[in-house]
């Protein structure tokens, strides 16, 4: 556990101190152990791999809102001046994806490079207000008032947590989807709950445009490796065209990982880890 | 029920005591977290949807929700989502409408100030003002956005604009032409306590 100040980030390491630093950051609802398959392989390449918790999320601190998209940025930057300093290497899936991308372009010297798996950003029709504003701000008074004091539903057993994963997430393999609900659930009385605070995702209405992801992406300056899947499953929202110019906005080489959905180093590690070797030997440690 | 809730404005340095001197009987105006008397939020940073929160449960859906500053939006999120049934803002019709790049600099401007605060990624004091409540609550909003937010209010809104309101003066008809309720424009010197709630007064007792 590294104590930041304001909260405190669990963390997971493979490799030598002395090794060039890589940040993994995981997804939304996720946590750091969604890379035990690839951290142990790019520690082998030689480097010192440390996969984090988000605050909200695993055994990290929690939230009092889901509103935390640059307070996150700020605990990375944080983490990384504790961990010794940039520039780091980032290895983000989803919404740790585009968190690399965050702290890159608001802090372009804490960023080598960027491999960014299947997190280019929700696509644009959800980027819009919704168009019954008061609904949508009466739902998110609801949901602030279950987070902040309604007990957590429990869970009989991981492996009923694991089919749960699986049916929101088919294409993840079994093991893994057992894997991750054994390290995202932690037990309680009456059974087990999600370690992901349920305040993530609750917020207030502002804004957040495609013309400000553009923006944010364009400040990117550190070379960017992009992996996506070629199969549709829940998370693969993307048009093709939406994709096409967030991978340009973000100047980056942009590879197709053919039979895997959103979870990309988990349904081909084998394939992820040789587009990531082939990303370094062009773009150095 | 509390009959009026004020939001002092994120990182006042006397948080509700100068409105607590002056509000009628019935009003609540706390040390928001962060604030006085009350401890900073256990996450250790600030957004309107801890205050609204506040607000919303001691008003019980009626009341006037009165937001000052930052604290504006907040209030308007509250009447948004029917948790009041009047609102008064003070200085809270947004300053000169930057473009998308220039939104993502000044949040970014914002995240390395607090960086580079180590008040602000410190652990917070136990009482007192914050260090962290000076860098505001990074919340953004375009002019489309405004316009489609304040339409949905339909309750009566009192927007009280003073000689340091952001808003540029010949944009605030316009503003106020957007909410769906009754809005009603007061000019006021500062956003003195006494004077606004004096404003207020006049406003719901006509």
């Amino acid at each position: 556990m590294v104590d930041l100040g304001r909260t405190t980030l669990r963390t997971w390491s493979w490799g030598r101190v002395a090794d060039p630093l890589v940040l993994c950051l995981h997804g939304a609802y996720d946590h750091g152990r969604m890379f035990d398959g690839i951290a142990p392989r790019m520690a082998d390449l030689g480097y010192h791999v440390v996969a984090i918790d988000f605050r909200g999320h695993g055994d990290s601190g929690p939230l009092d809102t889901g509103f935390a998209w640059t307070l996150i940025h700020l605990d990375v930057a944080l983490l990384i001046r504790h961990l010794g300093g940039g520039p780091v290497g980032f290895v983000g899936h989803s919404f740790g994806g585009g968190q690399a991308g965050g702290v890159a372009a608001v802090w372009p010297e804490t960023a080598r490079w960027i491999v960014n798996i299947d997190g280019l950003g929700p696509p644009k029709a959800a980027l819009v207000p919704p168009d019954q504003i008061p609904d949508a701000v009466r739902q998110s008074f609801d949901r602030t008032d279950r987070a902040l004091l309604s007990a957590r539903r429990p869970w009989a057993s991981a492996e009923d947590m694991a089919a749960y994963r699986k049916r929101n997430n088919p294409r993840l393999p079994q093991e893994w989807a057992l894997h991750l609900a054994r390290h995202g659930a932690r037990q309680v009385e009456g059974g087990w709950v999600w370690k992901a605070d349920p305040m993530f995702g609750v917020g207030i209405p502002s804004e957040f445009n495609v013309e400000m992801l553009e923006a944010e992406m364009r400040r990117v300056q550190c070379p960017v490796l992009v992996l996506t899947g070629d199969q549709e499953d829940t998370w693969r929202e993307l048009s093709e065209e939406e994709l096409t110019d967030r991978v340009a906005w973000l100047g980056a080489r942009h590879e197709v990982v053919a039979g895997t959905g959103h979870y990309v180093h988990i349904e081909d590690p084998d394939a992820t880890m040789r587009h990531i070797e082939a990303f370094l030997a062009e773009v150095g440690p | 029920m509390t009959a009026a809730f004020v939001l002092h404005d994120l990182g006042a340095e006397d948080a509700g005591a100068p409105w607590r001197e002056v509000v009628p009987s019935g009003w609540e105006a706390p040390d928001l977290p962060g604030h006085g008397a009350t401890p900073a939020p256990r996450h250790g940073a600030y957004d309107p949807l801890g205050p609204v929160t506040l607000a919303r449960w001691a008003l019980g859906g009626s009341g006037l929700a009165v937001g000052v500053g930052q604290n504006a939006h907040g209030a308007l999120i509250l009447a948004a989502g029917g948790g009041c049934d009047a609102v008064a803002i003070v200085d809270g019709l947004w300053g000169a409408w930057p473009s998308a790049d220039e939104t993502v600099e000044e949040m970014y401007a914002t995240i390395r100030r607090l960086l580079d605060d180590d008040g602000a990624a410190a652990p917070p004091p136990a009482t007192g003002l914050d260090p962290r409540t000076r860098h505001g609550y990074g919340v953004t909003v375009s002019p489309s956005f405004a316009e489609g937010f304040w339409g949905a209010i339909t309750c009566p809104v009192l927007a009280i604009e003073t000689l340091a309101s952001p808003t540029p003066p010949a944009e605030r008809t316009e503003r106020l032409s957007w909410f769906g309720g009754r809005p009603k424009l007061v000019a006021l010197d500062s956003g003195d306590p006494a004077a606004v709630v004096a404003a207020v007064e006049v406003w719901s007792c006509p």
